[in-house]
């Protein structure tokens, strides 16, 4: 009897060991590559850093430019996504009642979101910039970001409206509202946080993709503020890349990882705001 | 009270016919049917409820009491796989025929379900919820909603926090809240499924209370498993078992002169066999 105890102890403690020691080693990786990229880059964040343009390939001056143009790619792929995966979960949750549909929709958008983001870029390549003729433009980086973040802010926007309670569509209906009031009252307000927080995690994700944008939406170098939807922009991810080919020189290494360090914060905003978010906007009753 | 456009219109005084004057039926079921699927929960059910009074549904857990009232309100309509067969006048209406837009009906047709359910917004916005299909100014908006809180005997506990968030008030309270919201729409029959059940003792009498109260203007047709509730407040009782009427009667010859034993069982044992 006591050996059986002993024995279920020691398997007890054997798996709660193995759980803190994967907690360990997910934490560690995690730390040793923010904390690597903190010390490398520290150095030269400044405000000047932040707010000069670059100069002689970026080995000298700021990145400027390439936050500015990392932050108009994302922010507009948000603005074009929103209204699209908002429709896509509201017809899959009030108006489709067509299970094959949904299994259809669920299966697609599972799918869309492990597609690797190099395919979206050659995608990008084959139909906007050389079918549809559109050259090297900041916007179409944008529609690329906008469909690869659309399964994410979809999936979350489609969890938060299935957790409402169903009792709210029923008193609202009870009530005599029709079903764009329902929406309009009940469906918005209550899973505003789920679409939030989807699309800025997504924005996390989008923002520090290159492949998609590089051949489609940037310019290593020589790139302003762009006067037309159909001009390229500098981003981040491409500034590091060009800079990391430079890494032999010193300076340039201190910007990549400075760059680096830039980025990870912009991601690390959006990460946090959307947890924040999600804490003030879950409606009572939804976990 | 005045209505422009094409907005529905909303008269202040809900049905004031006294129950002298009281039209025979408020609701005729004729060879109703409700499938889940093809899952047959009631079949070929006939039945007369009287206009104004309460009339309690009674018997056990699934013998298809609630679907019953969710299909006199269409509210089952929204559920996965359910349909009926056969027809629903409600004060002379067919609901499926006569009401091409639903929400008419259910705005005739008000619902408290079990569970409160009050909306994640001030106790005033709750309030509104239903009235915003109205064209109707401040005040005639702020008197609809003082007069419906009277009515559900929560106007002296709310009216100096209407803006206080609804979710702050007790269950009782709530269920009391989603029964104003109800009236607010003047509706002319009032369905209950089991308003009680989720709440304390104290809190089911202030709502029976008030439901004796309506029914002296309002239709009220309630489910409810509890015999000593239904013996307190039932005008017209039905007895159903297993997608079926057993026996219906008024209250008096329901619990003293019921000719089934289903019923006799049921009402002395709260226990049915079938």
């Amino acid at each position: 009897m006591f050996k059986v105890v002993n024995k279920r102890h020691f398997t007890e403690k054997c798996f709660a060991f193995s759980t803190r020691f994967s907690l360990l080693i997910c934490a560690s990786v995690l730390l040793f590559l923010l904390g690597s990229i903190a010390i490398q880059g520290i150095g030269a964040i400044s405000l000047e850093f932040l707010f000069t343009p670059a100069r002689e390939f970026g080995k000298s001056g700021g990145i400027f430019y390439q936050l500015f143009g990392s932050l108009l790619i994302v922010l507009v792929a948000a603005l074009l996504v929103l209204p699209i995966a908002f429709g896509t979960a509201l017809f899959r949750n009030a108006y489709n009642n067509n299970l094959a549909i949904a299994k259809i929709m669920d299966q697609s958008l599972y799918a869309l979101n492990a597609i690797p983001s190099v395919t979206y870029g050659i995608f990008g390549l084959i139909f906007f910039v050389n079918f549809l003729g559109t050259g090297i433009s900041w916007f179409v980086g944008s529609i690329i970001l906008a469909i690869m973040m659309l399964p994410t802010v979809t999936l979350s926007t489609h969890q938060a409206m299935l957790a409402i309670p169903k009792i709210y569509h029923e008193n609202a209906a009870a009530l005599g509202l029709p079903k764009k009031e329902i929406i309009r009252r009940v469906t918005l307000p209550q899973s505003f946080h789920g679409i939030v927080t989807g699309l800025l995690i997504s924005l996390a994700r989008a923002i520090g993709e290159t492949a998609p944008i590089m051949f489609i939406a940037t310019a290593f170098s020589g790139v302003k503020v762009p006067g037309s939807l159909v001009e390229p922009v500098s981003t981040l991810p491409t500034h590091i890349l060009e800079l990391a080919q430079q890494s032999t020189d010193p300076q340039a290494l201190q910007n990549a990882w400075g760059a680096s360090l830039t980025l990870v914060t912009l991601a690390a905003i959006f990460s946090g705001f959307a947890l924040f978010l999600r804490r003030r906007l879950t409606p009572e009753g939804h976990s | 009270m005045t209505a422009e456009g094409s907005a529905p219109q909303l008269t202040l005084v809900a049905g004031s016919k006294s129950r002298s004057e009281a039209s025979p039926s408020a609701i005729q079921i004729e060879g109703f049917s409700a499938y889940y699927g093809k899952n047959c929960i009631i079949s070929d059910l006939s039945l007369i409820i009287p206009d104004k009074g309460v009339t309690c549904l009674l018997g056990p857990s699934g013998t298809g009491k609630s679907t019953l009232l969710r299909w006199l309100n269409r509210i089952n309509e929204d559920t996965e796989n359910a349909s009926f067969a056969g027809r629903i006048k409600i004060l002379g209406r067919d609901v499926m025929r006569d009401y091409p837009d639903v929400t008419e009906l259910r705005r005739e047709i008000g619902m408290v379900f079990q569970q409160p359910c009050v909306f994640p917004c001030s106790i005033y916005d709750n309030m509104l919820m239903g009235l915003r299909n109205f064209k109707l100014s401040k005040s005639e908006t702020r008197n609809i909603i003082e007069t419906s809180l009277k009515q559900a005997a929560l106007w002296d506990e709310v009216a100096n926090r209407l803006e206080a968030p609804a979710t702050s008030l007790s269950l009782g309270q709530q269920q009391r809240l989603c029964i104003a919201r109800a009236l607010a729409l003047k509706p002319k029959v009032l369905l209950f499924d089991e308003p009680t059940a989720s709440i304390d003792p104290i809190s089911s009498r202030v709502i029976e209370d008030l439901v004796m109260s309506l029914s002296e203007n309002i239709s009220i047709v309630m489910v409810t498993h509890n015999i000593a509730q239904t013996k307190r407040i039932a005008d017209h009782v039905v007895f159903m078992c297993d997608g079926k009427i057993v026996e219906q009667g008024s209250r008096s010859h329901m619990f003293s002169l019921a000719t089934c034993d289903k019923t006799r069982t049921y009402i002395t044992e709260e226990f049915c066999d079938c």
